[in-house]
């Protein structure tokens, strides 16, 4: 069964395929530190973050339908946190409603911290899909692992990406099974079917871990996934941290005038 | 006596008792011996114990009596070289391959073996040409077709150029046209090999003696030939 993978764009042979990962990762989450850390009501510096994102976005070649697609997936996330700003912003009331003990007032400055907010995160969402889809996972699994993160959280991450698609195959695998049998029964409403499936889905995924970690120990596995070190520094490199960090500097000295 | 035998035989197994943690007995004293280079067939009916004793070869299970690989008891303090010197590949793919690309994975042995990178990337790229897969180091596993992966497998544990290979199920899957080339292969490659099937024709074109087991127990063991021409031993366990 095909699936749509995250980092199918990332053998383009764009400017932004061909940077060590490393450096995207550093240089990205310079980006999004920036963008989150940005003063509030800095509509100018945010506007030069998104051109800094746009000029990123159109080198990495990928198509806009793609960052759309995956970015406004993300969003719900964002929203969901930065919900309850409208109603405990102080300022201007625009709207009030009420309804015996409850009172709810929505503030202007309310409104606009939620936009700002949203704003930031998709900036920050269309950075982090920019720098994952353009980069094989494999190259930002090893790339997370130069930079010290705990090799635990790695290996979590690199099975998570191995196997998703294994159980999914599977959930689907069983969904035709139910469907061959009980061609009208629609799950969401018969959640004693539901429950069951995904009980099942489980149990497998339970076992097959027991039996992949005996594959890994059969190997030599001993605790510690190695891996061959392949770092290295081009002058794309430097260009793209460079030129990020000259951009990010100006931007910050700006907003600080 | 024994371990003087035991020397001289690749795999040496005395009295082999297993029992899962649920009591279920999976094998019961089981004797057996594998000459170095022979291909030893274990056919037996589902259930049969025959990939639970392949988990023995190299300590992945450890069950009551002793084994012996190449004069080496399986033991605690043996078990970093009985792992380098038994491959076992497993029935599923997606068990054997766990890493994000193939690389990885067949790299997964030789880092643990301690190997400089250059030995790695020597004994990588050998593997994969071994079983016809050069040019595919770059790719997910889960982008590969199941004969694919099934090379794949088989490289993962060639790369750690082990002296016994021990294969659940080699052929299981396979369409006719891979499953003939993955035999091909089997035969080309020079270690002691273990192969537990239900594929008896694999048996009679690669191994040279075959183990029958039933219920965990040791039926038969003897030339391939006699035991696979003896019909009433087959359809008695369940395999014509």
């Amino acid at each position: 069964m095909h699936h749509g993978y995250l980092d199918k764009y990332s053998h383009r042979g764009s400017f932004l395929n061909s940077l060590n990962a490393e450096i995207k990762i550093i240089g990205f989450l310079a980006i999004i530190v920036c963008v989150v850390l940005t003063p509030q009501y800095s509509f100018s510096a945010l506007f030069l973050y998104t051109a800094l994102i746009g000029i990123i976005a159109f080198s990495s070649r990928m198509p806009l339908s793609f960052l759309l697609k995956e970015s406004l997936g993300a969003l719900p996330f964002a929203l969901v946190i930065a919900l309850a700003l409208p109603f405990f912003k102080e300022g201007k009331v625009i709207f009030h409603f009420s309804a015996g003990i409850l009172k709810i007032d929505i503030t202007r400055s309310g409104v606009n911290l939620f936009g700002f907010v949203v704003f930031k995160a998709y900036l920050s969402i269309l950075a982090m899909i920019l720098l994952v889809g353009s980069t094989q996972f494999n190259l930002f699994l090893r790339g997370l692992q130069n930079l010290k993160v705990p090799a635990l959280f790695i290996m979590i991450l690199s099975f998570m990406y191995r196997y998703i698609f294994v159980i999914l195959d599977e959930l689907m695998r069983m969904s035709q099974a139910k469907r061959s049998r009980a061609p009208k029964m629609k799950v969401f409403p018969n959640f004693k079917v539901l429950s069951s499936m995904l009980g099942s889905l489980f149990i497998r995924s339970y076992e097959k871990s027991e039996k992949v970690y005996l594959a890994m120990c059969s190997r030599g596995f001993d605790g510690e996934v190695k891996a061959l070190n392949r770092f290295s520094f081009s002058r794309k490199d430097f260009v793209f941290l460079t030129g990020v960090f000259v951009y990010l500097a100006a931007v910050e000295f700006m907003v600080f005038l | 006596m024994i371990e003087k035998t035991a020397k001289e035989r690749a795999v040496y197994i005395e009295n082999l008792t297993f029992s899962y943690p649920d009591k279920t007995p999976a094998l019961e004293n089981i004797n057996l011996e594998v000459a170095e280079g022979q291909t030893l067939g274990v056919i037996g009916p589902n259930g049969a114990g025959k990939s639970t004793l392949l988990l023995h070869l190299n300590g992945i299970l450890r069950g009551q009596g002793r084994i012996w690989i190449k004069g080496r008891e399986v033991c605690e303090k043996n078990l970093v070289q009985i792992r380098r010197m038994v491959g076992i590949v497993f029935q599923d793919p997606d068990i054997q391959l766990f890493m994000p690309t193939v690389f990885e994975d067949v790299s997964f042995g030789p880092l643990n073996m301690g190997l400089p990178s250059l030995e790695v990337k020597k004994r990588v790229n050998e593997a994969l040409a071994k079983v016809d897969m050069a040019g595919f180091s770059l790719r997910a596993p889960h982008h590969l077709s199941f004969g694919e992966k099934k090379r794949i497998c088989l490289a993962t544990v060639l790369s750690m150029q082990p002296e016994i290979l021990a294969l659940d199920e080699p052929t299981s899957n396979l369409d006719p046209r891979h499953r003939r080339e993955f035999i091909d292969l089997l035969r080309e490659i020079k270690a002691t090999k273990i192969i537990a099937t239900h594929d008896l024709d694999l048996v009679k074109r690669l191994c040279s003696k075959t183990a029958l087991l039933h219920k965990g127990k040791l039926a038969a063991f003897g030339d391939t030939s006699q035991i696979i021409e003896d019909q009433p031993l087959l359809s008695s366990y369940d395999l014509l």
